[in-house]
């Protein structure tokens, strides 16, 4: 089964050493509610304010956050808004099954041409 | 329902023993000797792992009075949102329910495989979990589980150099401090001397209320007009 946001958080909680009511103190949320979302009872997800201080006191990568939350960060939000044609770009690379690493590593390699001789 | 749970007897010292050797792993396991405010929470979570939440029991169980609980075979223990804000009930509530790991759930453990005497009845089956409600705040099993909590978050030596500290070589006396205990009158003279316990002491996450219990239990304040004491 893949891991869930409450998973990642518990796993990564303990394995840093920090305590429940001690973490839920540090992002400013109650334990009942970080206890909820460790044992995936709270419905709501996190917002990203919280994930994000989360992803500092857990020194965690906010992007698989947010990814698990379900929540699409603040200013990806913005660059789809920004850009008509990006809405367009996304449903073409999802129809030719194209994942975000594959399209991270075709620009990668494009910048590594154009800066060839 | 779960049936309320049948336990041997135990002399206070053996659970303070208990909890001193708790203590004394803790400190192996970390490397540091623990000193007050005792953490609880890491002695939990990180030296017995097991699985803390913080939820709506009463909710959860459909009764009025659950404070804390703990399920045996997921190793989760389980404490109600009502005592959240509170740092002294929160402690207190997750130390009774590390006292019921400690003390009880080897006498469970051992009657699933045996014939059971103590914990269930010889048709029943093993109690999956230790519902702990005020209302059974007498049973055996809640009494021993209260006081592993307090020799826990309260050690004897902790509480009795902090006396030192406060108050000197001399115990802190009061006249009258026993009957107002029994008639269940409020001592303004005890809540202040514990007060100055839990100050000197660094008792952060204990209550007034359990460190006057405390004090009494170990006989750190003296009642003058015990007729005993005139005697010594």
């Amino acid at each position: 089964m893949p891991e869930t946001l409450g998973d990642r958080i518990k796993r990564i909680r303990k394995a840093r050493g920090l305590g429940l009511r001690e973490t839920a103190g540090k992002i400013g949320i109650s334990a009942t509610f970080l206890s909820r979302v460790e044992s995936n009872a709270e419905k709501a997800a996190p917002s990203e304010e919280v994930l994000k201080k989360l992803a500092k006191v857990l020194d965690d990568d906010l992007d698989t956050l947010m990814h698990l939350a379900a929540r699409v960060p603040e200013d990806v939000a913005a660059v789809i808004k920004k850009d008509p044609a990006m809405p367009a770009f996304l449903r073409t690379a999802r129809d030719q099954e194209v994942s975000g690493e594959q399209l991270l590593k075709m620009l990668e390699e494009s910048k590594k041409k154009k800066g060839r001789p | 329902m779960i049936p309320p749970l049948k336990v041997p007897y135990l002399e206070v010292r053996q659970i303070e023993s208990a909890a001193t050797e708790l203590l004394r792993r803790y400190s192996k396991w970390k490397g540091t000797v623990p000193r007050p405010p005792i953490p609880i929470d890491d002695i939990v979570e990180g030296l017995l792992d097991l699985s803390l939440s913080v939820d709506n029991l009463c909710e959860r169980l459909g009764s009025t009075d659950v404070l804390g609980a703990t399920w045996l075979d997921e190793k989760h223990v389980v404490i109600d949102s009502s005592v959240e804000g509170n740092l002294g009930r929160f402690a207190f509530t997750l130390a009774h329910e590390t006292g019921h790991w400690q003390l009880h759930r080897p006498i469970i453990e051992m009657e699933k495989v045996t014939v059971p005497l103590f914990a269930r009845s010889p048709n029943e089956r093993a109690t999956p979990a230790i519902v702990c409600r005020t209302s059974r705040k007498r049973d055996p099993a809640e009494w021993q589980a209260d006081t592993f909590a307090a020799c826990l978050l309260m050690p004897a030596s902790d509480v009795r150099a902090a006396v030192k500290a406060a108050f000197g070589d001399e115990l802190p006396t009061s006249e009258g401090i026993e009957a107002r205990r029994k008639a269940g009158e409020p001592d303004p003279w005890l809540k202040g001397v514990a007060e100055h316990v839990v100050e000197t002491g660094n008792f952060e996450n204990v209550s007034n209320e359990a460190m006057r219990y405390r004090l009494l239990d170990l006989k750190l304040v003296v009642d003058a007009s015990n007729p005993q004491r005139r005697l010594l």
